[in-house]
């Protein structure tokens, strides 16, 4: 083989110089410059390129170099090769004129080489091709964006293109940036760099976006907000991975900005004083047959929540705690203004009744609620506002709490003879929901060393860092397990605890929680009875034998009417049938009679899966229906029917008789 | 309930003039036994036209033994024949007025009456 004739080197060197210059060449240049280096470097007089879309079609190109010859006048072939190209092959031959053909196999290779090589060439004209059209598109396109647009290497340390605008928006030479892209960095405010490096060094690092806001110094010794974007393109390798990016200014939006959180500040501030002032204040002697203790701790942003007592008598108070939908000085307000309503609303109707301060004529919970609803509801409802909330009478005269519920959080009653923690709520709807709402209340007895706990939904919905709720189990759990400490005890037990619970995460709403001991109980309060029934249809009959054995002897001097008695009667065998029939692993049922002057309560006590009947529908009779009349029985008999459940599954049915004045 | 001989008795059933009078021999119908009660009944009253159920012995009704004597009387209409009851005691009335049960069905103090009512029909 002689060098000079097969000269691979001065072919691939050909090749590079053809790289290099090919930027300004078109595919058809490049290849008639390959074809003629390989022309020159294998000695051959003429070259063809053939290219097929497959060996089997007739060719679709064909590229012919070499000297104008007659080709009828003895043509040899020194070689020629089929090669695949991506699609398209290609049939590659090299002639000689007259001349004996030599190193068939050495021509072979190296056009083999060639074709490696215009393979490349091809790959990197077609990249310089796809920049430079998407150079064009960029360049329209940072024509018609008001701030800095650029295009940079991967990891900005070149930058291949910046608009106009660098200089009006950055105060900096459109060529000073090219030449020294780290000039902004330079300029940059120091509080603000550290955070800039960090989040463009993960963003080169993770080939993601980036988006950050800075301050620049100018020229004349001003700062100045900007914002900058970039996102990756062309992800596949270092050589062509770039960065687009706008710089845009955000000065005038970003001290707008900042002026809007001033003013929040001072809203929070303002809101803040009208919870602590208006929505939290209560007085702080009520009733020494209770110990009480209130807290909230704010969230980052006003909650409408607020509580207020209301001393009625010695042996009466009312509670009202509630939420008002919404955050900042708007719910603030609302909560003031529903605080001051349900005030204007028990004023109405003393004065409409012209009452005493005597409890038992003191207007009933759902009778306030209605007028409260009577005087603030439509104005809710024009504000596009709701609030949920619980008005709650204790009443130690009758020994029973009496509330109406209207969406807000539950009660949790400790409740001593069960050591277990109990759910009271309501049905009614959140108030300002709609307008005349019939509101309904609800009873349920206390007794000594029982404890309710009031508390806003910021408690039992708190998350922690494992995106967990606090919840109501791990509450009743608590109120449970600390009982028998004071009210203030409690509430600092249970924050404790919660503020551990969320960690750093923190709170979105106000944490509130009110708590009431019962510390002391009415002696008077009447006559009790309490007698365990086994799950057996055979204890039914027992169970009225029993109730009205009461009713004959101890319960005559409270009630004499004997239809009242057949009818509460009655409604207990209804109910007691019904835990029978219908709940299941039931073991035995624990009925509490409770004979009062004003009313007679019973309590159905059971464990096992529950069964709520209350919310079945009952038949009509003139349908004939073979059954469902006992819930219609039941209703029609008790005033007060409440059905309840603890956490240790045991479900309480309360049935309230009113007989006063019988 | 009755008992002669050892077998219990719950009903009792006589024929005058027509009308099958059906004496409840038992002291309350309820959720215990209120299956027993229909069935009972059902028995009693088959192919008859004129029926009184006499409650003087019952002296408690509740909800299931309501739907027993309604499903009872759904039968009866459904073929045109009648049922009347009388004697109830103060209890069983209460529970009746909760559910207004004279609505529909006739409810007579005594048998006399109830017996009346359909002679004079």
């Amino acid at each position: 083989m002689n060098n000079k004739k097969y000269p691979k080197i001065s072919l691939l060197k050909t090749l590079k110089e053809e790289l290099a210059l090919c930027s300004g060449k078109s595919k058809d240049e490049i290849l008639y410059s390959l074809l003629k280096a390989l022309l020159e470097s294998t000695n051959s007089d003429k070259i063809t390129i053939t290219l097929y879309k497959n060996r089997t079609n007739n060719y679709h190109k064909k590229y012919v170099v070499g000297r104008n010859y007659n080709f009828n006048n003895g043509c040899s072939r020194l070689g020629y090769e089929f090669i695949k190209n991506r699609n398209v092959y290609a049939k590659v031959e090299l002639l000689k004129y007259r001349k004996k053909i030599k190193h068939k196999n050495k021509i072979k290779l190296q056009i083999r080489e060639s074709m490696k090589m215009l393979s490349f060439l091809y790959d990197k004209k077609n990249i310089e091709e796809t920049l430079l059209q998407s150079m064009k598109t960029m360049q329209e396109l940072a024509g018609s964006i008001d701030g800095v647009f650029f295009v940079a290497k991967y990891n900005y340390d070149k930058i291949f293109f910046i608009n106009d605008n660098v200089e009006n928006v950055l105060d900096m030479k459109r060529q000073a940036v090219i030449d020294k892209p780290e000039m902004i960095l330079e300029k940059m405010n120091p509080y603000d760099k550290d955070r800039f490096k960090t989040a463009l060094l993960t963003a080169i690092k993770k080939n993601i976006k980036f988006d950050e806001e800075f301050r620049i110094y100018l020229a004349n010794d001003t700062e100045r907000w900007l914002r900058m974007r970039t996102f990756p393109i062309n992800k596949k390798d270092e050589y062509s991975a770039r960065i687009v990016g706008i710089i845009e200014d955000i000065d005038a939006n970003k001290k707008n900005e900042l002026e809007i959180v001033k003013s929040r500040d001072y809203e929070f501030k303002i809101g803040a004083e009208i919870q602590k002032r208006l929505l939290l204040d209560y007085p702080k002697e009520i009733n020494e047959k209770i110990d009480y203790y209130a807290y909230t701790f704010p969230s980052q942003k006003i909650d409408g929540d607020f509580y207020n007592i209301f001393r009625i008598s010695n042996n009466c108070f009312d509670v009202l705690i509630g939420d008002v939908m919404g955050k900042g000085i708007n719910a603030a307000l609302i909560g003031a203004a529903a605080k001051s309503g349900f005030l204007q609303a028990q004023l109405n109707l003393i004065t409409k009744n012209k009452m005493t301060e005597a409890t038992d004529r003191f207007p009933a919970p759902a009778e306030i609620v209605t007028e409260a609803d009577r005087i603030m509801v439509e104005e809710l409802i024009k504000l596009n506002s709701f609030i949920t909330l619980m008005y709650v009478r204790f009443d130690f005269a009758e020994q029973e709490i009496t509330y109406v519920d209207c969406g807000n959080t539950p009660i949790i009653h400790y409740r001593r003879d069960t050591d277990s923690s109990w759910i009271l709520k309501g049905e009614n709807t959140p108030f300002g929901f709609k307008s005349d709402e019939k509101y309904i209340q609800y009873s349920f007895p206390f007794e000594k060393d029982d404890l309710f706990y009031f508390f806003s939904d910021g408690v039992s919905e708190s998350k922690s860092e494992l995106d967990e709720y606090f919840g109501l189990k791990r509450l009743q759990h608590l109120i449970r397990t600390n009982s028998s400490e004071n009210a203030q005890s409690i509430i600092k037990r249970v924050n404790y605890i919660l503020f551990n619970f969320v960690g750093g995460r923190g709170f979105t709403d106000d944490i509130t929680s009110l708590v009431i001991k019962i510390n002391e109980e009415n002696k008077n309060k009447g006559i009790k009875f309490v007698k365990r029934f086994t799950n057996d249809i055979k204890d039914l009959p027992k169970s009225r034998i029993w109730l009205r054995q009461i009713f004959e002897n101890e319960g005559k001097e409270y009630l004499s009417n004997t239809k009242k008695i057949d009818e509460i009667i009655i409604g207990i065998n209804e109910s007691f049938s019904n835990i029978i029939r219908h709940g299941k692993n039931t073991e035995n049922i624990k009925i509490t009679v409770r004979i009062k002057k004003s009313r007679i309560c019973a309590e159905l006590l059971y464990k096992g899966v529950v069964f709520n009947w209350l919310e079945k529908e009952h038949s009509d009779i003139n349908k004939l229906e073979a059954g469902g009349y006992g819930i219609k029985i039941i209703n029609d008999v008790f005033e007060n029917i409440l059905f309840t459940k603890d956490e240790k599954d045991n479900t309480a049915t309360y049935l309230v008789k009113e007989i006063k004045g019988t | 309930m009755l008992s002669i001989l050892g077998w219990l008795i719950t009903m009792v059933t006589e024929e005058i003039d027509g009308i099958i009078v059906v004496t409840v021999e038992r002291r309350y119908i309820d959720t215990s036994n209120f299956s027993d009660f229909k069935t009972d009944m059902r028995e009693y009253s088959i192919n008859k036209n004129r029926i009184i159920m006499d409650l003087t012995n019952v002296e408690f009704i509740d909800s299931a033994g309501l739907g027993a004597i309604l499903s009872l009387l759904r039968l009866i209409n459904e073929r045109g024949a009648e049922l009347k009851i009388c004697c109830i005691s103060k209890t069983v009335l209460v529970l009746f007025e909760l559910v207004r049960m004279n609505k529909i069905i006739n409810i007579f103090d005594s048998r006399t009456e109830a017996l009346k009512s359909f002679i004079n029909a």
